[in-house]
């Protein structure tokens, strides 16, 4: 009986293997949209956005450069059009600063943002050019993943760098409120499990090890549970390439920031997003992370 | 029987044509008094005049301008003629008898035998006469200087011309006969005469509230013919005849000059005197004496350019020189003139150069330190120089008094003399009079907050001399079409809210520029209207004149585009100043709907109509672009592309190959009229480590090579380092070698626009026959500041002027013209490398 039950059990199991296998992912696609749907459009100089989705998702990705405001300083952005929280407009989600000039500096020009492909993977690429330290972000999917990478590659350039940070914001799951307002601070219950451990909040930041190859933000009080429970968790794949540091603010706080120092002579660093758009539970949201680990892996 | 209702109808038709309403609101206000008795009056029956016209000519001396009887003559055998193609005779006083036994009546002009017999002529006004009629017909009279022996009999003594029965013969070619004078040429309305009756006696008087209203250059200078030489290019005579008709001459600017009633009774009183190119021509070894000199070398003399001159206010020398020349003029009758304009009898005018000093160059002056001259609270009130020309102009009173008794010192109180000293130090006596110099009055009548500002200031100056402020030198906007066509309609609220007119003389409008002049004829017809009287009543008079000019139909969407233009500059100015009018965007569509509307109701194939109108749209589309444009720009942002190592600038003149493939700069029209230019340049800049570079190139053949440059082509730039508009720093420059470096600080002690050292500033410019070209080079150092990072923002502004063949300008910032508004720049962003 139980030999039975064992090579049934196999037999289901080896099955819906070659289901998978089998089954065709669909090619991603991508749409380039020049004058793409932003807040208070009337304030924004330049907005160009990429599209790019597959079967598993969608994201959008938006370059934005600000009309000067009152003090007469222009902004340049972007942002991830993917939900109300997590890596969602409502924060910096990447920020690049090289030699202490912050991306938000820089100038936006709409050829500077166009689409891009390296075999199945699809999406584009954005120029920043930090005073003659150059560098591109490409951000991609691949048809078997819903997760949008990242990868950052130097470029030709006539200053040399003297220091490279990504950073990654976001809103874990949702932010708290008293009487009606925002909470920015105290009172959150954020954790961060990584490949390695579980990570607890914290006052200062935490520094990562390679073992911690990705990092599942999540919240007990917003566990994503249900509707009035926010998004629920979001993810960073972390990149296997060597980096100088990286730093977790896991802070009580309605932001949380992963901060990376990238060496001077890297070649590239790819990091993943994921989130889910609808919201999602965090039981739910670890149940498919382990079931689909290789969508969940960087290639 | 349809017969009889068409005649019916003619003739009632005829009867409304001269219909007169004594008390037409549409008019100037009359005070009625009461009449003679006599039978009614035939003046014109059957298109045949029953009078003549009696007038003492052989009585009148002097300039035929200033006289009256014959200027009243003149203009009633023309209105007769016109009207009725008959010819008046005319009598003097003395044939007054032969007169009336040729004709039914007389119209009887000026005082004599039989005016006094029923004028009491000492209760009349000055420039006021009487109307009144008489078993004889009609007498319109009032006192002239013309017939005066004792007028102007020194001719230093240069009193203005009373000429009170001119203006009492048009108010009757008006109330009575119909006529109206709303423009040159086809603007004049000389109704046809055919009956005209007084069926009821009447007497009113009417004199002028201001005796100073003068619009004499602007008149004259759109009925003249454009000079080789003119820095003004726009608004001559040949533009004005395509909508007035060919007959416009010099001789239809006096005409319209006398037929607005314009005066200057008082001998002339505040203006730029002595004149600052002539005064140091007279005395070369002095220019030190006359021309202030700071402490730190900074001469202001700029013999020439238009401005750039700065009388020295601290140099009692000055004053003693001043006086010495004075004294040389009077002695000898006005024959040795060393460059004074205004100097007359009764006053002698004080009025500083067209050009401001940099307080930083005054305070550090010993004199100025020693007395305390500039106080940290005359600073706050914006009036840093207050106590030094208090100071200039407490001694040269006392010198007048001495040296030149009789004589008042007239002060025009402008730029950095505009407001009175507070020091009692400093206090001036009643022989010193003012003209203060309001750049908001009649413009913002309608602002408390800025009117109470010019009343502040008038009250300190009336503090200061006892006297109070007899004249102010009010302006027009220089560009905003809303501002250009309303603020002159302004006059008659400005100037009830001036008050006591008994005791001023004249509100002086200058019209800053005459190429509109004529677009905006209805509210230039109203305002020197409303300085004889502040009550007349402008909105009656532009209904009855766009009637008259339009027809009925047409009107209606006229005087409502009128009200509206009016409500709309009220509603724009009650809480904003005159740099910024923006009519919202509701109010433009509705203008523009009742231009269409008017221009679809004209009278069909009226082409004299058809051409007022189009006279009055003309410069309405581009205004209301330039309205949509501004509601919908942005401030530019350009970007400074950095420098590589290798790419090191060497400013000749030349397009060196590093140019080649930077973007150049957007230039525009500032006013957002979005027009096309001719010869729009290019403009490029860089920067390093060192300074900024910029390259210009102008695609046009230069013909301008005038002394003064900012009659010539010249580029400027204005650059305002960082975004807190703290100062900027101005250069200038023409292809022919003429230059100028100037600054201004607003933070954190504000100080007037003034010279610039710029050391390290080069520019060099190539002239070909095609076009020019200009290199240029501003180190920070120049500006006192460091070096930017990349990305940082500073604003700036590039303009350019081409005075050569066709003129235009441009600009890279939406300043509608104010080029020293730092606060509308655009916005230079100092791009990183490889950008």
């Amino acid at each position: 009986m139980k030999l039975t039950t064992l090579i049934l059990s196999t037999a289901v199991i080896l099955g819906s293997t070659v289901c998978m296998a089998q089954q065709k992912q669909l090619p991603v696609q991508v749409t380039v949209e020049n004058a793409p749907n932003v807040y208070k459009p009337e304030t924004i100089a330049v907005r160009k956005a990429i599209r790019i989705h597959n079967q598993h998702g969608f994201f959008s990705f938006r370059a934005l450069l600000t009309k000067p405001n009152a003090k007469l300083q222009q902004e340049r952005k972007v942002q991830l059009d993917c939900g109300n929280y997590g890596f969602s407009a409502h924060v910096s989600f990447l920020t690049l600063t090289v030699n202490g000039i912050t991306d938000r500096k820089l100038q936006l020009k709409a050829d500077d943002m166009v689409a891009w492909q390296d075999g199945d993977k699809k999406g584009g690429s954005l120029l920043y050019n930090f005073d003659g330290a150059k560098l591109r972000l490409y951000f991609y999917m691949r048809p078997d993943s819903p997760v949008i990478w990242f990868r950052i590659v130097p470029e030709k350039s006539v200053t040399p760098y003297k220091s490279i940070r990504l950073d990654l914001n976001c809103i874990i799951s949702n932010i708290l409120k008293k009487n009606g307002k925002v909470v920015f601070q105290g009172g959150y219950q954020r954790k961060a499990q990584t490949a390695a451990r579980t990570i607890d909040q914290a006052a200062k930041y935490q520094d990562l090890t390679a073992a911690d190859k990705y990092i599942a933000f999540y919240d007990l009080i917003n566990d994503g549970s249900a509707k009035d429970k926010g998004q629920g968790p979001c993810l960073i794949v972390l990149g296997n390439a060597p980096v100088k540091s990286a730093k977790l603010g896991l802070t009580d706080d309605w932001k949380t920031n992963l901060r990376i120092e990238l060496p001077l002579d890297f070649k590239e660093y790819t990091v993943g997003l994921w989130q889910p758009r609808q919201g999602m539970s965090n039981n739910a949201f670890f149940e498919k992370f382990k079931k689909e680990q290789s969508a969940f892996t960087l290639k | 029987m349809k017969k009889t209702l068409l005649l019916a109808l003619l003739l009632g038709s005829v009867c409304m044509l001269h219909a007169y309403d004594l008390k037409n609101p549409a008019l100037n206000i009359v005070e009625f008094k009461k009449a003679e008795k006599h039978a009614p009056i035939e003046l014109i029956k059957n298109g045949v005049p029953q009078f003549a016209l009696i007038a003492d000519l052989h009585k009148e001396k002097g300039s035929v301008r200033g006289r009256s009887l014959r200027l009243s003559v003149d203009e009633w055998k023309l209105a007769i003629k016109k009207g009725t193609g008959k010819d008046l005779e005319v009598f003097n006083s003395a044939q007054i008898p032969q007169a009336l036994k040729k004709y039914r009546y007389i119209v009887v002009f000026g005082e004599n035998d039989f005016s006094k017999k029923y004028i009491d002529f000492a209760k009349l006004k000055l420039e006021g006469f009487e109307v009144v009629t008489v078993p004889e017909g009609i007498i319109i009279a009032g006192r002239d200087s013309s017939v005066d022996p004792n007028f102007n009999k020194d001719p230093l003594d240069k009193n203005g011309y009373v000429r009170a029965t001119m203006f009492g013969s048009y108010d009757v070619l008006e109330r009575i006969f119909g006529l109206r004078f709303y423009m040159p040429g086809t603007g004049t309305i000389f109704p046809k005469l055919t009956n005209i009756t007084i069926t009821t006696p009447f007497r009113y008087t009417d004199y002028p509230r201001f005796h100073g209203r003068n619009g004499v250059f602007w008149i004259n200078s759109t009925m003249s013919k454009l000079t080789k030489n003119s820095y003004r290019r726009a608004g001559f005579i040949d533009e004005w005849k395509v909508f007035l008709g060919d007959d416009l001459s010099m001789k239809w600017a006096d005409w319209t000059n006398d037929r607005w009633r314009m005066g200057q009774t008082r001998p002339p009183f505040g203006g730029h005197d002595p004149h600052d190119k002539k005064f140091p021509k007279a005395y070369p070894d002095k220019l030190k004496t006359i021309f202030y000199q700071s402490p730190n070398g900074n001469f202001y003399y700029a013999p020439d350019e238009m401005i750039g001159n700065y009388y020295d206010p601290v140099n009692l020398e000055f004053v003693d020189l001043l006086i010495h020349s004075l004294k040389k003029y009077f002695n000898s009758k006005g024959k040795i003139n060393d460059g004074w304009n205004w100097a007359n009898n009764t006053y002698v005018t004080f009025g500083l150069t067209d050009h401001r000093i940099n307080v930083a160059d005054i305070e550090i002056d010993p004199v100025v330190r020693k007395l305390n001259l500039i106080t940290d609270a005359d600073k706050k009130r914006g009036a840093p120089l207050a106590n030094v020309y208090g100071r200039f102009i407490q001694y040269m009173d006392r010198q007048m008094q001495k040296e030149l008794p009789g004589k008042k010192l007239v002060v025009m109180a402008y730029y950095d003399i505009e407001r009175a000293s507070l020091d009692p130090r400093w206090k001036l006596s009643q022989n010193v009079e003012v003209q203060l110099c309001a750049g908001n009055f009649p413009g913002l009548a309608y602002n408390d907050k800025a009117f109470a500002e010019m009343e502040k200031e008038m009250a300190e100056w009336e503090a200061a001399t006892g006297n109070p402020v007899r004249r102010i030198y009010g302006y027009n906007h220089n560009t905003n079409m809303y501002a250009r066509a309303m603020i002159p309609e302004m006059t008659g609220y400005a100037l009830k809210r001036w008050g006591k007119w008994s005791e001023r003389d004249s509100l002086f409008f200058d019209h800053c520029a005459f190429y509109d002049f004529w677009n905006h004829f209805y509210s230039k017809y109203t305002m020197y209207r409303m300085m004889w009287n502040p009550d007349f009543n402008s909105d009656a008079a532009v209904k009855e004149m766009f009637e008259i000019l339009y027809g009925k139909k047409a009107s209606v969407s006229l005087v409502k585009f009128y009200r509206l233009l009016k409500k709309t500059f009220i509603e724009c100015t009650k809480a904003n100043d005159l740099k910024d009018i923006l009519p919202p965007l509701t109010a433009v569509d509705q203008l523009e709907k009742y231009l269409k509307q008017a221009e679809k109701d004209l009278p069909a194939g009226n082409e004299i109509a058809k051409k007022h109108f189009q006279l009055l749209a003309q410069r309405w589309p581009e205004a209301f672009t330039a309205t949509r444009t501004r509601h919908s720009f942005d401030r530019k942002v350009y970007g400074v592309h950095q420098l590589l190592k290798d790419g090191e600038i060497k400013v000749d003149g030349k397009e060196d190959a590093v140019w080649k493939d930077i973007k150049p700069v957007s230039l525009f029209c500032p006013y957002g009229s979005n027009k096309k230019y001719d010869a729009m340049p290019v403009v490029k800049l860089a920067w390093d480590q060192k300074g900024i570079y910029g390259f210009a190139k102008m695609p046009y053949t230069v013909e301008r090579l005038l002394t003064s440059m900012w009659n010539n082509d010249h580029f400027e730039l204005f650059i305002s380092p960082g975004a807190k508009q703290e100062n900027y720093f101005h250069l200038t420059f023409d292809p022919n070698g003429h230059h100028a470096e100037k600054q201004r600080r607003f933070q954190p002690i504000p100080q007037p626009y003034g010279n610039w050292l710029a050391n390290g500033y080069v520019y060099k410019t190539i002239t070909g026959k095609k076009e020019w070209t200009a290199e240029f080079f501003v180190p920070y150092s120049a500006m006192d500041v460091k070096a930017p990072a990349a990305y940082d923002s500073w604003l700036a502004n590039i303009c350019h002027t081409k005075k050569s063949g066709k003129e235009e300008y441009c600009s890279s910032s939406m300043t509608l013209g104010h080029n020293h508004d730092v606060s509308k720049y655009s916005i230079i962003k100092f791009s990183g490398k490889g950008e």
